[in-house]
């Protein structure tokens, strides 16, 4: 393969790694709202439980 | 040992191009032109054009990665801005307010927890009987007996 071949081979690569990048972009910003949302939830769980313990107080046997 | 010609017509201005060219490389013309003439075969030629049509589509294709790799940083950049505002004191105060307000959620975790209200404890330190059965039951015993079947 030539050298002319080689390099328009890897033009054509760069071409289709925009695809690419286009896809991983879309994916971060999906992972990063699933992230903020389990951090939202995981907060409010810990904050449920922290005021039912302070609420609450275990029955007398 | 070199003792062949190729004699070549060219215009007035590809010669001048060729000396220039030659001279930057420190070369003689006919030392550019072999070197020139050895680095591209046939196949080389005709797939240059290939190349250059696609140059265009290249750097607007680079363009884009480089936009986008940036866009999905800075979006990484801000969420991670995003949580650590979220394990602050000030928002954990702010969850915890709407928390307090939804009082069915707050019985329902201290029934997951198997805790009970203060109110639901009589003075004795006994739960008091609610809509939920979370009493203390006593054993089964001959004082007290199942279904309260005294009547031995």
């Amino acid at each position: 393969m030539s050298w002319i071949s080689d390099t328009f081979a890897g033009i054509k690569r760069n071409i289709q790694l925009d695809g690419d990048v286009r896809r991983l972009q879309q994916a971060v910003e999906k992972m990063d709202a699933l992230t903020r949302d389990h951090e939202k939830r995981l907060t409010r769980v810990e904050t449920l439980i922290d005021v039912a313990q302070a609420v609450g107080r275990l029955p007398a046997r | 040992m070199r003792t062949h010609r190729i004699e070549v017509l060219v215009s007035k201005s590809e010669k001048e191009r060729i000396e220039r060219e030659a001279a930057l490389l420190g070369a003689s013309t006919s030392e550019y032109v072999r070197k020139a003439a050895a680095l591209l075969d046939a196949e080389d030629i005709v797939g240059m054009e290939d190349v250059r049509s696609l140059l265009p589509e290249l750097n607007a294709a680079l363009i884009r990665i480089h936009d986008n790799l940036v866009a999905a940083a800075e979006h990484s950049e801000r969420n991670q801005l995003e949580i650590e505002r979220m394990r602050t004191p000030e928002y954990r105060e702010e969850v915890r307010r709407s928390v307090v307000e939804d009082e069915a959620a707050v019985n329902a975790m201290i029934s997951l927890l198997g805790l009970t209200r203060p109110e639901q404890v009589s003075a004795n330190g006994k739960v008091r009987s609610s809509s939920h059965v979370n009493e203390t039951p006593a054993p089964w015993n001959d004082d007290n007996p199942p279904n309260g079947d005294k009547s031995e």
